[in-house]
C-alpha cells in the first residue's frame, strides 16, 4: 500500500504540474503572452502567427540576398536570417543568441560601436569586415536601423555583402585600364575567343570594320586574304598555334562597300595556365597609304624608265637616220664646189664654203649629241672601286703630245678610291683637262687636281686652271647642251663636254659646278661616291 | 672560170638604193678609170634572183666585183652575203660591204661570212672616191684565182 | 556537460517580439548567473515545425529546463525575469 501510494503521491504530482503547465499555456495564450501556437495540421505541424499577416514578409527576410540580424542594444544576436549564417559560416542556431562582436575583428568591433552609436539618429550605415567562421574576413556593408517594437529597443541591421562588388571593382578597374588602352591605341587593336568571336575591339579597329564588331565573327567583319586565299579564323588560329605569334604578315581586305586596304596582321596567343588556347589578340595595321604610295612610286619609276628608253631611242634614231641625207649634203656640195669653184659670180663660191661647213658642223653635233645619249649608260656589272689616281694619270698619258707642246704643268693631290664606273670617270677626266688646255691664257697652262671628302663618305674633287676663267653671269650655263660662251671662230668644239660631265655625275647622285672669275682661272668641282659611301649606287 | 661579158669592162655588180650613192660610187668608178658594166639592183631580194639567175643559167656572165651596200630594202645585207658565198660561180667573187654604220661589231661579222673589203660611206668627197681604188685592187688580188 | 549543468531549450518564432525579447532576457541571465554552466539551444519554430513535436510545443516562447532536476516548462511573459529565474530554479 506504501508503494502504490507512493507512486500515487508522485503520478498526483506530476499531474499536477502538467495541469499547471496547461494552464498556464492557455492562460498565456489568453493573455496574448504568446507570439504564435504550433497545431498539428494535415501537412504536419504548422506554426500560427497571432501577431498580423507577415508570413510574404517573413519569407523575404528569410529568403532576401542580403543577411539581416535583429539585435539589442548590447549585440545581442536575437534574431538571424540564413544568408548572414551563411556569411558568416556558422549554423543559424549557433548565431541566435550569440554576440555580434564574436564576428567583429577587434577594429571593426570599434566601427561597429560608432554605427550603433551613429544609429541614434535612426539609421547608419557604413563598411567594415565580418569574421566568419573560418577565419576568413568578409567585406560588408552594414546599414543599421532602429527598431523599436512593443516599447523594446532593437536594432535591424541589413549586411550586404561586397566580396562580389569589390571583386568587380578590382575588374572593372582593371577592365577600364585595358580598354582605355585598347581605345586610344591608334592601331586596330582585336581580341578574339579561340572560335574567332570578337571578344575586344579597340576604336581604330571598330572604324576599319566599318561597323561595332563586338561579338561577331573575325572573319566576317575583317574578310582578310593573302596570296594562299582568305585567311579563315582556323587558318589563323592553326598558325598561332603552331608558330606561337604571327608578326607582320602582309594581307589584303576587301570590304563589303568595296573598299580595299592593304594590311600588316600580327597575331599573339593567349594561353591558360593548362596551355590551352583561350584566344588571340590581334593588331592589323593599315599600311594602304604607304603600299599605295609604292606602287604608285613604282609605276612612276617605270614610267621614268619607259621615257628614257624613248628619248634614248628617239634620240639614237634621230641622229643615226640624219646622218645618211647630211652625208649627202656634204659630199654633192663638195662636187659644186669641184665643179663651179670661180666659175659662178664671186659670192657664191662663198656660199658653197659655208654650205660645206655647215654640214660638216651638223654632222658633228650629231655625232655629239649621239655621245650625250649614250654618256651615262652603265657598262656590265656595277660600279667597282676605282683608283682615281690611276685614272687620272692613264688620261694624262693621252694628252702627253699636248703638255709638251704647250709646256703644261699638271699637279695632283692623293685621290681616293671612288665607288663609279672606270670609263665615266675616265670621261670626266677627260672632258675637263680638255677643255683646260682649250681656254688656257697665255701663260702656259698649269693644271692641279686634288680631293677632299666629307663626312659621309662622298668626295669632292677639283680640277683647277689658270686658263681664261668664267664670268660669274655664265657658271650655270656653261653645263647646258650645246652651250658655249665663244663663237667658233675662236675657239673649236661643240659645247658638248660639259654637258656630259654633269649628265654622268648626276648619274652617281653628285653635283659638278664651277667656280671662276674672268681671267684669273677656273676650279671646277665635282661630288662623287667613295667606297663606302650611301649614295654608291650601280 | 667565164670572164666578164666585154673582156676590157669590169662587171660590177652594185647593190645599193639609194640614187646619190649610186652617182658616187659610179663617179669613183669614172674618176679611177675603170670602164665598168653595171648590173644593179636596187633592193635585196632582186640581187638574190640576179644571182640565183647567174648560178642558173651558165651562159649568164658573172661578175667580177660586188658592191654591196647593207641598208638596202628587203632582204638584209647579210642574207644577200650569204647567199653570193653559196653560189656555186660565185663563191670567190670578191664582195666589198659599203655601210654608213661605224660599228666594228658589224665588221667582224661580215668578214667572218666571207666579205672582201669594208667600205664606211664617208661624208668627204675625196675619201668617197677611194672606193675606185679599192674596187680596183680587190679585182686585181682575184685575178690570179680566175 | 557537468550534472550540474543547465540543460535548457527556447522555441522561439522568427522575429515575433515576445519571442527575441525571452532570447535577450534568458540568454543574459545564463550568461550572468550560470557562467558557462549552461547549454542553451535556441530552435525557431519557423525553420523547424516538427522539432515542436519533440517537447508538445503549443504556444511560442516556451523555455523548456531539462536539467537539473524536473523537466520544467515555462510559457507565457518570459520578459519577466523574476518569473524566468524562478522557472531556472535560480535565486530570485
Amino acid at each position: 500500500m506504501q508503494v502504490s501510494e507512493k507512486n500515487q503521491v508522485e503520478r498526483i504530482a506530476e499531474l499536477e504540474q502538467r495541469l499547471a503547465e496547461a494552464e498556464e499555456t492557455l492562460e498565456a495564450i489568453r493573455q496574448g503572452d504568446v507570439d504564435a501556437v504550433v497545431i498539428n495540421g494535415p501537412t504536419g505541424e504548422q506554426v500560427y502567427a497571432l501577431e498580423g499577416p507577415d508570413h510574404p514578409y517573413r519569407i523575404l527576410v528569410e529568403e532576401m540576398h542580403q543577411g539581416t540580424v535583429t539585435l539589442d542594444p548590447d549585440g545581442l544576436v536575437l534574431y538571424c536570417n540564413r544568408q548572414f549564417a551563411a556569411m558568416v559560416q556558422t549554423p543559424v542556431e549557433s548565431v541566435i543568441g550569440s554576440q555580434i562582436h564574436q564576428y567583429l575583428t577587434q577594429d571593426d568591433a570599434a566601427a561597429f560601436s560608432a554605427l550603433i552609436a551613429a544609429a541614434a539618429g535612426g539609421h547608419s550605415q557604413g563598411e567594415l569586415n565580418l569574421l566568419a567562421g573560418n577565419d576568413q574576413l568578409v567585406p560588408v556593408l552594414l546599414s543599421l536601423n532602429k527598431l523599436e517594437v512593443s516599447g523594446i529597443q532593437n536594432l535591424c541591421a541589413v549586411i550586404t555583402d561586397l566580396t562580389e562588388a569589390r571583386r568587380n571593382e578590382a575588374i572593372v578597374k582593371e577592365e577600364q585600364l585595358s580598354r582605355l588602352i585598347l581605345e586610344q591605341t591608334a592601331e586596330p587593336v582585336i581580341v578574339i575567343d579561340a572560335r574567332g568571336k570578337i571578344l575586344r575591339a579597340g576604336e581604330a579597329a571598330r572604324r576599319l570594320a566599318g561597323s561595332n564588331v563586338l561579338f561577331q565573327d573575325f572573319g566576317v567583319a575583317f574578310p582578310i586574304f593573302d596570296q594562299d586565299g582568305p585567311v579563315t579564323v582556323s587558318r589563323l588560329v592553326s598558325d598561332v598555334r603552331s608558330q606561337n605569334a604571327l608578326r607582320s604578315v602582309e594581307v589584303n581586305m576587301s570590304t563589303r562597300e568595296g573598299r580595299a586596304y592593304a594590311l600588316l596582321l600580327s597575331a599573339s596567343p593567349l594561353w591558360s595556365p593548362g596551355r590551352e588556347l583561350l584566344g588571340c589578340v590581334l593588331t592589323l595595321t593599315d599600311i594602304t597609304g604607304r603600299k599605295r604610295a609604292e606602287e604608285a612610286l613604282a609605276r612612276q619609276a617605270e614610267q621614268l624608265a619607259q621615257s628614257n628608253s624613248d628619248l634614248r631611242q628617239f634620240a639614237y634614231s634621230a641622229s643615226h637616220d640624219l646622218q645618211e641625207p647630211l652625208r649627202h649634203l656634204a659630199i654633192y656640195t663638195e662636187l659644186l664646189q669641184q665643179r663651179y669653184a670661180g666659175k659662178l659670180d664671186p659670192e657664191a663660191d662663198q656660199f658653197i664654203e659655208r654650205t660645206i661647213d655647215a654640214a660638216h658642223r651638223m654632222e658633228r653635233l650629231l655625232r655629239d649629241l649621239l655621245a650625250y645619249t649614250h654618256a651615262a649608260d652603265a657598262p656590265q656589272g656595277d660600279a667597282a672601286s676605282v683608283d682615281a689616281n690611276s685614272v687620272l694619270a692613264k688620261v694624262l698619258a693621252t694628252f702627253e703630245q699636248h703638255i709638251a707642246k704647250e709646256n703644261a704643268v699638271i699637279t695632283s693631290g692623293p685621290l681616293p678610291v671612288l665607288c663609279v664606273h672606270e670609263v665615266h670617270l675616265s670621261q670626266l677626266f677627260q672632258n675637263l683637262i680638255s677643255n683646260s688646255f682649250k681656254y688656257h691664257g697665255n701663260a702656259p697652262l698649269k693644271l692641279h687636281i686634288w680631293a677632299d671628302g666629307a663626312d659621309d663618305g662622298t668626295w669632292r674633287l677639283s680640277v683647277e686652271d689658270n686658263g681664261i676663267g668664267i664670268d660669274g653671269r655664265y657658271h650655270q650655263q656653261v653645263f647646258g647642251l650645246f652651250k658655249r660662251l665663244h663663237g667658233s671662230s675662236r675657239y673649236t668644239g661643240n659645247g658638248i663636254g660639259l654637258a656630259i660631265c654633269q649628265k654622268i655625275v648626276q648619274r652617281y647622285g653628285g653635283k659638278i659646278w664651277v667656280e671662276s672669275t674672268s681671267g684669273e682661272g677656273s676650279i671646277f668641282r665635282f661630288t662623287l661616291p667613295g667606297k663606302e659611301s650611301a649614295h654608291a649606287k650601280a | 672560170m667565164t670572164e666578164g661579158a666585154q673582156p676590157d669592162r669590169l662587171s660590177l655588180l652594185l647593190v645599193e638604193d639609194s640614187p646619190a650613192d649610186v652617182y658616187l660610187v659610179r663617179e669613183a668608178m669614172r674618176r679611177e678609170g675603170l670602164r665598168v658594166h653595171w648590173d644593179i639592183a636596187d633592193d635585196g631580194e632582186w640581187a638574190i634572183r640576179m644571182i640565183d639567175e647567174v648560178d642558173s643559167n651558165a651562159s649568164t656572165p658573172c661578175p667580177d666585183v660586188m658592191l654591196l651596200d647593207l641598208n638596202v630594202p628587203r632582204c638584209t645585207g647579210d642574207e644577200v652575203l650569204e647567199r653570193i658565198r653559196r653560189s656555186p660561180r660565185l663563191a670567190h667573187t670578191p664582195v666589198v660591204i659599203m655601210t654608213s654604220s661605224e660599228s666594228l661589231d658589224d665588221r667582224d661579222r661580215l668578214m667572218k661570212l666571207g666579205a672582201t673589203e669594208y667600205f664606211r660611206k664617208p661624208s668627204n668627197l675625196r675619201e668617197f672616191m677611194k672606193l675606185g681604188r679599192l674596187v680596183r685592187e680587190v679585182h686585181e688580188r682575184s685575178v690570179p684565182l680566175k | 556537460m557537468g550534472q550540474q549543468d543547465h540543460d535548457l531549450r527556447l522555441y522561439v518564432a522568427g522575429t515575433g517580439a515576445k519571442s527575441l525579447r525571452a532570447i535577450q532576457i534568458i540568454t543574459r541571465l545564463c550568461e550572468t548567473e550560470l557562467f558557462g554552466r549552461y547549454q542553451l539551444e535556441i530552435v525557431d519554430v519557423y525553420r523547424h515545425p516538427a522539432r515542436a513535436v519533440e517537447d508538445q510545443i503549443v504556444a511560442i516562447p516556451t523555455l523548456i529546463k531539462r536539467a537539473p532536476g524536473a523537466i520544467k516548462r515555462l510559457v507565457g511573459d518570459l520578459s519577466q525575469e523574476a518569473r524566468v529565474r524562478t522557472g531556472l530554479g535560480l535565486a530570485a
